[in-house]
């Protein structure tokens, strides 16, 4: 069962990984 | 601080490591003249490499994180987190190749200069490193000289990315961006060090004697050892331990096996250990007085960490080894909380450990149900897997206040993992060990 939160940490990371990048860029860019 | 506290502390703590190198953009300056997708694309590679090099976090076995996190779990994020971090990595130079295909030029070793070079090359190397851990059985790769290779080539690809990013210099040029891809090699350094140097160095002042090699039924056998000069490690039952066996401790061929002897035997530890043919093929023919080192215990699976009305225990196969080490520890701590034994074997002869748990039925208060794939002719037990049906018919009224240890092959967890969810246990009461974590 703590596979599952820990499938869910990752898939966390994954999208906050993204979001994060692109409000980085975002803020450098524009 | 509550286990719950703590874990919460340390995965926050996780989470700021990896996205460090972007809260520090964030709060520097902004500076003139960067494009969306270039700057998104930098983005996605400093993460790819924060989490690349936290890697070595979960698999230098820090005691402090293993009372945490269940063993197998860090384990299991070590090789998820390893594809994602890929995954980021290579995102990298696809988004810029995708926002100025003129980069395609870089491709051509002759003409690309240093710093983008070792970019392309520490990102081959990533996808060679995470590809060849993946595929690793199908690709029948064996275990030791994989795992030299592995560590070696995971040192490789930190230090060429960070060559990479210190060359470019598109966001290492402020001293507390430089400070910061200082200080997470630095980190990544010593767990280095920790893993390949402290730890065996204290390892190798406290080393075991092999005592005995018991045979037990189905093809399994028990090493029973006991310290030199130093009073043992102690454990708690349902834990387990990295063995290296006539070898230093500073050689990786060390191999992870739960503990199957009672926590409250001082001074005496056993494992049983199933020959599957690899290393474990060479434990019957260890010598008694063999010298072996010991690092552990690991784990938090088991009674002591998860206290309750009852326990239920379901093991197959040589998966009885940590349920083993709980019995004998209950009962030799005089303990008679109900418990549930679900135990399934190939066939009566190869039930291992079969007359102690009738003795030990004596001594707990253990309802035992053997369940076997291929009974013999007179077989009133149960037959076939451990079901749905099953666990309905044995567990008791106030099941979901009852917690559950197993520890078995994979396709067994898989099944009954969802059948005690359907019978009405909570999942939070539901821990799995699985045999394989490297």
């Amino acid at each position: 069962m703590m596979r599952d939160y820990a499938i869910r940490l990752l898939a966390g990371i994954i999208a906050l990984g993204i979001l994060l990048s692109a409000l980085v860029a975002w803020r450098q860019a524009f | 601080m509550k286990s719950s506290a703590r874990a919460a502390l340390w995965i926050a703590f996780y989470l700021f490591m990896i996205f460090s190198p972007l809260i520090i953009i964030l709060v520097a300056p902004r500076p003139a003249g960067r494009e969306f997708w270039r700057e998104f694309a930098v983005g996605l590679g400093f993460i790819g490499l924060s989490l690349m090099g936290l890697q070595f976090v979960p698999t230098a076995r820090l005691p402090f994180l293993c009372c945490v996190f269940p063993m197998d779990t860090v384990y299991f994020l070590h090789h998820a987190t390893s594809v994602a971090s890929l995954a980021f990595v290579l995102a990298h130079p696809l988004i810029l190749l995708f926002d100025n295909p003129n980069i395609a030029q870089f491709f051509n070793p002759a003409v690309t200069p240093w710093r983008v070079l070792s970019g392309v090359i520490a990102a081959a190397l990533a996808f060679l490193l995470v590809a060849s851990s993946v595929y690793r059985k199908s690709l029948n790769f064996i275990y030791e000289p994989w795992r030299m290779t592995h560590g070696i080539l995971s040192v490789i690809v930190l230090v060429l990315s960070l060559i990479h990013i210190f060359q470019v210099n598109h966001y290492t040029a402020m001293p507390l961006q430089r400070a910061l891809w200082i200080v997470l090699p630095v980190l990544w350094l010593a767990m280095i060090i920790y893993a390949r140097g402290i730890k065996p160095a204290m390892m190798l002042k406290k080393p075991y004697e092999l005592k005995e090699v018991r045979e037990e039924h189905g093809g399994s056998w028990t090493l029973a050892v006991a310290p030199v000069g130093h009073p043992g490690l102690t454990f708690k039952p349902g834990q387990f331990a990295w063995l290296a066996v006539q070898r230093s401790p500073f050689d990786i061929r060390q191999h992870p096996f739960s503990f199957s002897s009672s926590a409250e035997r001082k001074g005496w530890l056993e494992f049983t250990i199933k020959d599957l043919g690899d290393f474990t093929h060479t434990v019957k023919d260890i010598p008694a007085g063999a010298r072996l080192y010991v690092d552990g215990p690991y784990g938090m699976f088991g009674p002591d960490f998860h206290p309750a009305p009852g326990y239920v225990l379901l093991a197959g196969g040589v998966g009885a080894t940590p349920i083993m080490s709980m019995l004998r520890t209950l009962a030799d701590r005089g303990d008679q909380t109900p418990l549930i034994f679900f135990y399934g074997s190939p066939s009566w002869d190869e039930i291992i450990y079969r007359e102690e748990l009738e003795q030990l039925k004596k001594r707990l208060n253990l309802k035992l149900v053997h369940v076997l794939e291929h009974p013999h002719k007179d077989w009133t037990g149960e037959k076939g897997y451990i079901s749905a049906a099953l666990l309905e018919y044995y567990l008791p009224e106030d099941r979901a206040r009852w917690q559950y240890f197993m520890c078995g092959p994979l396709p067994m967890i898989q099944n009954v993992e969802p059948a005690l969810i359907k019978v009405g246990v909570p999942p939070s009461h539901v821990h799995s060990e699985r045999y394989e974590m490297a």
